[in-house]
């Protein structure tokens, strides 16, 4: 697959997002067809904290990711025999997984979406220990990069589902748009767009704090 | 608020941020980004939310995803491809076995009960862990003497290549309901397991498909009820349920063929009197058997009748105020026999301090090993059972502290005050079967057929 370089990569990511190749998922479905089944436990234990991951930031809860990825995972093994390597095995798991999200989350449309809330915590606490541990930054920088981080997760939640999905992929997970458009089976030009107007809205509801002087006036 | 010029090309910069624009279109937005301060303002504002998204924290899988993951799968093993032939085999029991008189019968049992007592527990029913090689999050496993392995291998392998029928004997659970629930496995865990070697079955002969579901569908409404909860469908939070159930056999929840023709029920008393009734009210009434053990009973008062007695082991609870009739003692004393449990153990009355409304359920109170294990081909004999009671028994002699079972088939009771909890009814574990049977072709009834009709024609 010929993939753009991806400029943007926040360095917390950069061991995690070392891509795994298709040829050792295809090697490791040829070995689970053959009847060796410990390569399906690799392929999980490979791709279980990404799905996982983004599983959550689509869906806004936590327990309801946990059993998504487990149903993304149990789907896959199903349909291994029928798997064909017109895709990547990464690809055509994260489509089935983020189907599996889109979907559970229009059914639960009630459900207020917490996930702000919950990982104010997470954040706090490593923010905190991060102010606490580091001598160069600033504790009030570390505080508003953490309220930062709250208020562009509960607006990553406020959007719709589809420019949600897009802005996942693309911004936390790090496809590129061709890998999106595969993932959403949308057209590339959609992903553009959709990733833009997520980004605005977004912006939106940050503008307070990257353009002070703008909210002021 | 975006100059409208800016706007039109917002999408590129987005895109120009990302990586993904054609030379040609770079170029063109380099020079728009240079000759407007606004559209570098927009681009730091696109990049720097993007980068906040992007820092926002990862959160791993928890390890209970590749657990579940595993148990998941292992239920799926357990039940994929199962063989109803097996299953039958065991509930076939030797031909000499019937014939045996009802003393010899009880001097077996009551020796196999002795030889139980003495030897070293095992725990048939343990429920196993770890069944597959699916590797924790840390730690995988890769040995390959591991039975887990050759559990998952065998799996994959007859699912995506070949079938392995040695792997499924070594993997099918034949326990009963009541075996595993002595075990301490809880009601929604027991979809892991296929219970087809339950001993007591109600069959319930239909001729056509649609007459099939239509029964079906009508016991399972009188069994739907406020009590009684679909494992299949049920909630899925509560694994506390431990009264009254039933789970219907369908593919992938409890029987190995994923038959669509049964019902596992876990009664009450009341409960069975509302699946009696309306087996009584349907025009199948007259064909239903009941099959325990080795023993089958035809004719719809017998069969319901022994239901009825064995839901009710006391003899309390019945709704006739006659009592039961010699034949009717009779016939529980053959099927209980035929259970391989000990009549007089059965009946044994509740002690003063159980009050008939407080007859405990085995789930609730005892985490012993079920007294009652349905024989295995090589088990004859039914020498599973086990009769751990210290005290007599005899009908009427007054009860004394015990810690013995009650080995009835599916209503077996601990008689432990000290662990005694609140009052339950006890219940019955059996299987309805509702199988389509065409009624065999008497001769001289030759069935018209196109070739029949022509040739009549022409006569």
């Amino acid at each position: 697959m010929n993939r753009r370089p991806i400029h943007r990569r926040a360095e917390k990511h950069a061991a995690q997002d070392a891509r795994p190749t298709a040829q050792e998922d295809v090697q490791l479905i040829e070995r689970i067809k053959s009847g060796e089944t410990e390569a399906y436990g690799e392929l999980v234990n490979k791709y279980q904290d990404r799905l996982f991951n983004t599983c959550w930031r689509i869906s806004g809860h936590l327990e309801d990711a946990r059993d998504l990825t487990q149903e993304a995972f149990l789907k896959a093994y199903e349909k291994l025999p029928t798997f064909r390597d017109q895709s990547s095995f990464y690809t055509w798991i994260y489509r089935v997984a983020v189907n599996l999200a889109l979907s559970h989350r229009r059914t639960n449309k009630r459900r207020r979406l917490i996930i702000g809330d919950q990982a104010a915590g997470t954040q706090a606490e490593q923010l905190a220990e991060r102010a606490t541990q580091s001598k160069d930054d600033c504790p009030d920088q570390v505080a508003d990069q953490a309220e930062l981080q709250q208020t562009i997760a509960h607006a990553l939640q406020e959007l719709d589902d589809q420019h949600r999905a897009v802005v996942v992929l693309r911004d936390i997970e790090g496809f590129g748009y061709e890998e999106i458009a595969e993932i959403l089976e949308i057209p590339q030009g959609t992903v553009k767009s959709r990733l833009h107007r997520a980004r605005m809205t977004l912006r939106a509801a940050i503008l307070p704090s990257l353009r002070p002087e703008q909210a002021q006036s | 608020m975006i100059d409208p010029d800016l706007e039109q090309f917002a999408e590129d910069l987005s895109a120009y941020l990302d990586d993904e624009l054609s030379p040609e279109q770079r170029r063109v937005v380099e020079s728009k980004l240079l000759a407007s301060p606004e559209a570098r303002k927009l681009l730091e504002d696109l990049q720097a939310t993007s980068q906040i998204i992007t820092a926002l924290p990862r959160h791993p899988a928890p390890p209970t995803v590749i657990q579940d993951l595993n148990s998941h799968l292992e239920r799926t093993e357990l039940l994929a491809g199962f063989d109803e032939a097996e299953t039958t085999v065991v509930t076939n029991r030797p031909g000499w076995f019937p014939r045996l008189s009802l003393a010899a019968m009880i001097t077996i049992v009551a020796f196999g009960g002795w030889w139980m007592m003495t030897t070293p527990a095992s725990s048939p029913t343990k429920p196993r862990k770890n069944q597959f090689a699916l590797a924790e999050k840390k730690n995988p496993t890769k040995d390959p003497k591991n039975s887990s392995d050759r559990v998952f291998q065998n799996t994959t392998k007859s699912t995506l290549a070949s079938k392995n029928p040695k792997a499924k004997r070594e993997t099918i659970d034949t326990a009963s309901v009541e075996t595993k629930l002595a075990a301490g496995v809880t009601p929604r865990a027991l979809r892991a397991h296929a219970f087809v070697n339950e001993p007591i079955r109600l069959e319930i002969p239909v001729r056509f498909e649609h007459e099939q579901a239509a029964l079906l569908k009508k016991l399972s409404s009188k069994l739907t009820a406020t009590s009684a909860k679909d494992l299949a469908t049920g909630d899925p939070t509560n694994e506390l349920v431990t009264g009254a159930f039933f789970y219907r056999g369908r593919p992938g929840v409890n029987f190995g063929n994923g038959s669509k023709s049964q019902i596992l029920v876990r009664v009450t008393r009341s409960q069975l009197d509302k699946v009696l009734q309306e087996v009584q009210n349907s025009r199948h009434a007259s064909s239903m058997s009941l099959k325990a053990g080795a023993l089958t009973l035809k004719g719809t008062s017998k069969v319901s009748n022994t239901l009825t007695m064995l839901a009710s082991p006391d003899g309390i609870n019945e709704a006739s105020d006659s009592g039961r009739t010699d034949a009717q003692e009779k016939i529980l004393d053959d099927v209980l026999v035929s259970l391989g449990v000990d009549p007089s153990a059965f009946r044994q009355p509740a002690t003063p301090a159980i009050a008939p409304a407080d007859a405990l359920t085995l789930a609730d109170d005892s985490k012993e090993e079920s007294p009652f294990i349905p024989p295995t081909p090589g088990n004859k004999v039914a020498t599973a059972r086990k009769y751990r009671r210290s005290r007599s028994t005899a009908r009427n002699q007054p009860p004394q502290e015990t810690t013995g079972e009650v080995a009835t088939a599916n209503a077996p009771m601990t008689v432990t005050p000290q662990t005694r909890k609140k009052s339950r009814e006890t219940y019955l574990t059996f299987i309805i079967e509702i199988p389509i049977t065409k009624p065999a072709n008497k001769p001289g009834n030759k069935k018209k057929t196109p070739s029949n009709r022509n040739s009549n024609k022409s006569k």
